[in-house]
């Protein structure tokens, strides 16, 4: 007898379909403007020190003269109140931003997959203390959390991370178990139980699979939070001291008087360029859940 | 009500205050080196007051005793002294709990009403150019940095424009038991911007969980049937629609007080405006480790109270939830 495979949801989705979606992606203006601005964000982030025209972190590249001095073509984004190029600094602050929003982009769904998947699976008490802990954490405020954190350990972007993951698990656990409750009676689920599949198997094999696309979309959304977040924390002073960021950036423009002598190029750009980020992250999550979940593409998105 | 809701919602609640409490305790004691050195350490504290921190932490006695003098502390509501204040931290945050509650009550309270109104509107007129302008806006809006935006309205409406101030609570001099009114007044102009920021951002997100909620509500069988017995558009939708659609903005109210929170930090600190966010924002950069502590301690407790009395209030008004 031919070896039969079991089916698995991840076959709905075939490989030729599967690359035709993905060029769906590409064909909505938003999905073409969030991979673009991405793709340049991560050149940024590789070539940095390539593509800047100065150099941020050396102190002898500042051109003390040239201070506060609105876009020109010498530096196109204008100069800081020390004469530093705000372009560079841009484009070195897009390493933070990234390594902070695809740390969180990976930690967040992983560790949110696994609890929910473990409380819809054995249910019972393991399922009440885990949603229990959602619950407290859902209202644990942030920032705060953030702030004291970092005033006892120092500042550091890593602090944002942790507490992310800490923190952001608990909306990605509360919808992957609703989703492994509801897969879980399926038909294809009950095949492998009756050829006596052990549970991990059952559960990582043939039951998370299906939450994947839920998992993608979170992952972008996580990615847009943490990096807003990081960059409050930066804001704050409470970022990695050393690390030029575009929450420093405007940390800097901020304490060095920036909206006194009215330098609304320093202050405008590095917001502009977390804003971008962060929507690029929120916009591919979009993208990828209409890429998913066919039924929302019908509805009316102007 | 049903009382094993509120015996559940409750027991989370005290957790989430325990965790809290916890944390704050593990968080002076995982640091390296002793914490009684360092408080002893700080050449701003009187010897006086170094005695009275020793005392009422047992800083000398071993740490499962300390937790629990800690935790002592803490339901007594003395959560220590501040080092740069000498002051009880207590007090110094008292004073500062209106300031934040300005800039943030009235623009939510706003953001709601007017969240509803555009809500309905862009539902009642799915796919029309509000429709558009509230999904394209409510996108961006949860983009952008809350304190970047203050920035912004700073450079064009205090830098440019000089309709108000840049920064500060009130005109220096005023006080409110002098002339009440002019104080009041001062306050409202300078706290007009750190509102105004506050607002914009928290609008298109109730707007958007209206719309949702009014869309599927229009598909229901009661509205059909309102709409057969020939009603005005305006009674189906204020009276029919509304009561239903309002549900889930509560408890998007009580999650979105997190971000609120978070968002006075950053806006209090863009306009000095002196409230809980600011206060421990300079409470950390001059190390006031005390006062750190009690104003995280006191911004989790009260958004957990918040949370809990938000939860109690939604299953007050719909039946249906049971068992959150």
């Amino acid at each position: 007898m031919a070896r039969t495979r079991h089916p698995r949801p991840r076959e709905r989705w075939g490989k030729h379909k599967a690359e035709r979606r993905y060029l769906q992606l590409l064909r909505r203006p938003a999905g073409i403007f969030s991979l673009a601005f991405l793709a340049l964000c991560v050149i940024c982030a590789i070539g940095a020190d390539a593509i800047s025209p100065y150099d941020p972190y050396d102190p002898g590249d500042k051109d003390i003269l040239a201070a506060l001095q609105g876009p020109s073509l010498k530096h196109p984004l204008g100069t800081d109140s020390f004469g530093g190029d705000v372009l560079s600094a841009l484009i070195h602050g897009t390493r933070v931003a990234l390594i902070v929003g695809f740390s969180t982009g990976i930690t967040v769904p992983i560790l949110g997959a696994i609890l929910g998947a473990v409380a819809a699976f054995f249910g019972g008490g393991v399922d009440r203390f885990i949603m229990f802990l959602v619950d407290v954490v859902m209202v644990l405020p942030g920032l705060p959390l953030m702030i004291l954190v970092a005033t006892y350990i120092g500042g550091s972007y890593w602090i944002v991370v942790v507490l992310f993951t800490f923190l952001g698990w608990a909306g990605v656990c509360r919808m992957v178990r609703g989703r492994i409750l509801s897969e879980k009676a399926a038909p294809y689920v009950e095949a492998a139980r009756s050829y006596a599949a052990p549970w991990p198997r059952v559960l990582f094999r043939h039951l998370l699979p299906s939450t994947y696309p839920l998992l993608a979309v979170t992952a972008a959304r996580t990615a847009a939070g943490s990096v807003l977040a990081e960059a409050g924390l930066s804001f704050l002073g409470f970022g990695d001291p050393l690390a030029v960021s575009w929450g420093k950036m405007l940390a800097d423009a901020q304490s060095q008087g920036a909206l006194l002598f009215g330098a609304w190029w320093w202050v405008l750009f590095p917001g502009l360029a977390v804003t971008l980020l962060s929507l690029s992250f929120i916009n591919l999550g979009y993208a990828l859940e209409e890429l998913f979940n066919p039924r929302l593409r019908r509805g009316a998105r102007a | 009500m049903n009382r094993a809701y509120f015996a559940r919602r409750f027991a989370m609640a005290l957790f989430a205050i325990g965790v809290a409490v916890v944390l704050n305790f593990l968080l002076i004691h995982l640091m390296p080196g002793d914490p009684a050195h360092r408080f002893y350490a700080d050449p701003r504290v009187p010897p006086e007051v170094k005695e009275e921190i020793v005392r009422l932490f047992g800083l000398d006695k071993p740490l499962w005793t300390q937790f629990l003098l800690y935790i002592r502390n803490v339901f007594r509501g003395e959560l220590g002294i501040s080092f740069t204040t000498q002051r009880p931290v207590l007090q110094v945050i008292a004073e500062r709990i209106p300031w934040t509650l300005a800039i943030t009550l009235f623009p939510t309270l706003a953001a709601i009403a007017c969240g509803i109104w555009v809500g309905m509107w862009a539902a009642w007129r799915r796919g029309g150019i509000a429709d558009f302008l509230l999904r394209t806006l409510g996108t961006a809006a949860s983009s952008i940095p809350s304190f970047w935006l203050a920035m912004l309205l700073v450079m064009v409406f205090a830098y440019w424009a000089r309709i108000f101030p840049l920064m500060g609570m009130v005109k220096p001099g005023l006080s409110l038991g002098e002339r009440p009114l002019a104080f009041i007044g001062s306050v409202a102009y300078h706290a007009a911007l750190p509102m105004l920021t506050l607002f914009v951002l928290s609008v298109p997100g109730y707007a958007l969980a209206m719309r949702n909620a009014v869309i599927s509500i229009l598909g229901e069988n009661y509205i059909l049937a309102a709409q057969s017995k020939g009603i005005s558009q305006r009674t189906l939708l204020w009276r029919h629609v509304l009561k239903n659609a309002v549900l889930p903005l509560i408890s998007m109210f009580s999650l979105s007080l997190v971000g609120v929170i978070g968002g006075a930090v950053l806006v209090e600190q863009v306009f000095s405006w002196y409230g809980m966010g600011l206060l421990m924002i300079r409470a950390a950069q001059a190390r006031d480790f005390p006062l750190v502590q009690a104003v995280a301690l006191i911004t989790i407790v009260l958004t957990i109270a918040a949370n809990f009395v938000a939860d109690l209030v939604q299953a007050w008004v719909d039946p249906r939830i049971r068992y959150g």
